[in-house]
């Protein structure tokens, strides 16, 4: 979709960018503004979203409510600008990644999440979905430049029912995109693995910790460990690190990261807190589960006592490292296992 | 200037299709390794992600790479060969064979489970039950990348209700998750009472009952849209958690029946 406006659609756009400028509408207040049919308020919907040129975000109660935001003049204009470079032929064929590539400095950002996980791990194939660090006053740009007939980006929860090829998910980077970032082979930046794997352990899901587990088993060699020893440092995150890094070195019997590594790291952890790692939501409601069945043993016969009870120690696998990193680890045995194990580690091909 | 040009659009193309290049190796080895063990009249019959792929939608989430077969047979030397000539190891295993294909810096894992599926982070086994090869379908497999979405293979799969119990056996968040969309998007295909005759046998009715359950607790407690999110980066809409509560429902109901029955009996 080209980067610009008929006639009718621009006035329109004109008239409600006058009234709500940056401001959330919904459909109502567009009808009401315009004084357009139903029919034609949709349309003009259409075309400004198809376009990029309006964000729709859909209620998180009932995904058929929506609302709508425009996207300034100045940040279409920028958009426009970029298209203008692209050869004609190649206007609404290029992948998300092209884009990226075709992009380069001239907005900063940085991929990161799954996707950007899966660059360095090679273990889990990631979903479609795009997260992409970036400078908060860009957003409209872009969200201008990288919509089209198969890409929708969002700023909050990805509520879409129609089926797209790509979504994105623009998320505002805290620190300098600059410092957090380096560029891949291919031509296009990702977060830089340190970073990635503080992102990773901050988001604390059982996915992220597998992703974590397998970047720094794929990369142990090639990670800036001072830089990942200061980053979990300056976040708090030393405690997590130090557990992740010994559980990889126990379930490998072997000392694939370095124990120089390890106890630089553990200097830095002083006493006990009560962290509870990882503070998976799902992991804690299991454990809650589990733990209210113990509380009415007397109900259970014997068979279903011994299940609980193996359960129950799902959960508590690394006493030890729990110990002493001082945090409650909740993070099951199996989970890091399978992770060495799928990369060949306990097999001996490492 | 115009290598450089050349090189950078070739560097692109090479990485764009990495991820589909493994997904096209594994769907055609797939495809081989079913088609060989006919021929050596080996029943083999896919289970695990593959499987869980010809139950559900193709949809934006993360697909698996590795390939699990399960079968009766004791002895597969017979598929040494096949296994060689594509390139994967051969060793034996406590649970059948394994192998492994490196693919530049991946790898595809490929597991032949023989009369039962393990399940590591329970220690519960799914014993393969006696009509599975007669209500085994070829089903087709579809690509989920964009740049190979036109390749597709035919292979044995075992049935639904089987694939739902080995992901309902485990305490793995993935495999709730596959489960979750097999009843979202397969339900109908479901034969309830096939599904709860089979957890018997493996005396995993009770279990699988208590997994029904707590998947109706997480629905209320919200968790379910973390665990949807996590694996598709997307959100779990309201519609989603009716159908999934109604169906749940309709699985736990169905077993009360089958209680009931054998009680008045």
């Amino acid at each position: 979709m080209p980067k610009e406006m008929p006639e009718w659609l621009k006035k329109y756009y004109n008239r409600l960018w006058m009234r709500y400028e940056n401001q959330v509408f919904t459909f109502k207040d567009i009808t009401k503004e315009l004084g357009i049919s139903r029919a034609m308020t949709i349309k003009t919907l259409w075309e400004l979203e198809q376009r990029g040129f309006l964000n729709k975000e859909r209620s998180e109660i009932d995904y058929r409510a929506r609302t709508y935001r425009l996207i300034s003049p100045e940040d279409i204009s920028f958009a426009a600008g970029l298209y203008s470079l692209v050869e004609k032929e190649k206007i609404g064929k290029q992948s998300l990644i092209e884009k990226l590539v075709f992009i380069n400095d001239k907005l900063p950002y940085a991929l990161t999440g799954s996707y950007a996980a899966y660059y360095y791990h090679r273990y889990m194939v990631p979903a479609r979905v795009f997260e992409i660090k970036i400078d908060p006053q860009d957003e409209g740009k872009w969200i201008a430049f990288l919509t089209d007939e198969r890409t929708r980006i969002f700023i909050s929860e990805i509520i879409e029912t129609r089926k797209i090829s790509d979504y994105v998910k623009l998320l505002h980077s805290i620190r300098p995109i600059n410092s957090i970032r380096t560029k891949t082979e291919e031509g296009y930046y990702i977060e830089k693995p340190e970073f990635l794997v503080m992102e990773l352990l901050e988001r604390q899901t059982q996915t992220s910790t597998i992703e974590a587990i397998a970047i720094i088993l794929q990369n142990k060699d090639q990670l800036q460990w001072q830089d990942t020893i200061e980053l979990a440092k300056s976040l708090g995150f030393s405690r997590r690190l130090g557990f992740l890094l010994d559980a990889i070195n126990f379930e490998s019997s072997k000392p694939l990261v370095e124990a120089e590594i390890i106890q630089d790291i553990r200097s830095d952890v002083k006493g006990k807190s009560d962290e509870i790692f990882p503070r998976d939501e799902i992991f804690l409601s299991r454990l809650r589960e589990l733990r209210n069945k113990s509380s009415h043993q007397a109900l259970l016969t014997a068979k279903e006592l011994e299940e609980l009870t193996r359960m129950k120690e799902r959960f508590q696998g690394y006493r030890e490292l729990s110990e002493k990193w001082g945090i409650q680890a909740i993070l099951p045995r199996d989970v890091v296992r399978k992770v060495v194990e799928d990369l060949g580690v306990s097999l001996g091909k490492k | 200037m115009l290598f450089a040009k050349l090189w950078k659009i070739w560097v692109l193309a090479l990485g764009r299709s990495e991820a589909s290049k493994i997904e096209e190796v594994g769907l055609k080895d797939l495809e081989r390794i079913d088609r060989e063990a006919k021929n050596f009249g080996v029943d083999l019959i896919l289970i695990g992600g593959y499987a869980v792929r010809a139950y559900t939608e193709p949809r934006s989430w993360r697909f698996t790479k590795d390939i699990d077969f399960i079968t009766t047979r004791r002895d597969l030397t017979a598929l040494r060969g096949v296994f060689q000539v594509l390139k994967y190891g051969f060793e034996q295993t406590d649970f059948g064979i394994k192998g492994s294909k490196k693919i530049n810096r991946e790898s595809i894992e490929l597991h032949i489970s023989v009369d039962k599926v393990m399940d590591w982070s329970t220690n519960l086994e799914y014993k393969l039950p006696e009509d599975i090869f007669t209500k085994v379908n070829r089903m087709n497999i579809r690509a989920s990348l964009e740049e190979s979405k036109d390749l597709k293979v035919s292979v044995m799969v075992a049935p639904i209700e089987d694939v739902l119990v080995m992901k309902l056996m485990t305490e793995r968040t993935r495999d709730h998750f596959d489960a979750i969309a097999i009843i979202l998007d397969s339900f109908e295909k479901v034969n309830i009472q096939r599904f709860w005759v089979n957890s018997k046998q493996s005396s995993l009715n009770q279990h699988v009952k208590n997994r029904l359950n707590s998947f109706l607790a997480t629905l209320k407690k919200g968790l379910t849209r973390k665990l949807w999110k996590e694996f598709t980066g997307r959100k779990f809409i309201r519609e989603q958690e009716v159908t999934l509560k109604q169906r749940i429902n309709k699985l736990l109901e169905k077993d009360l029946t089958v209680a009931k029955r054998k009680f008045a009996n």
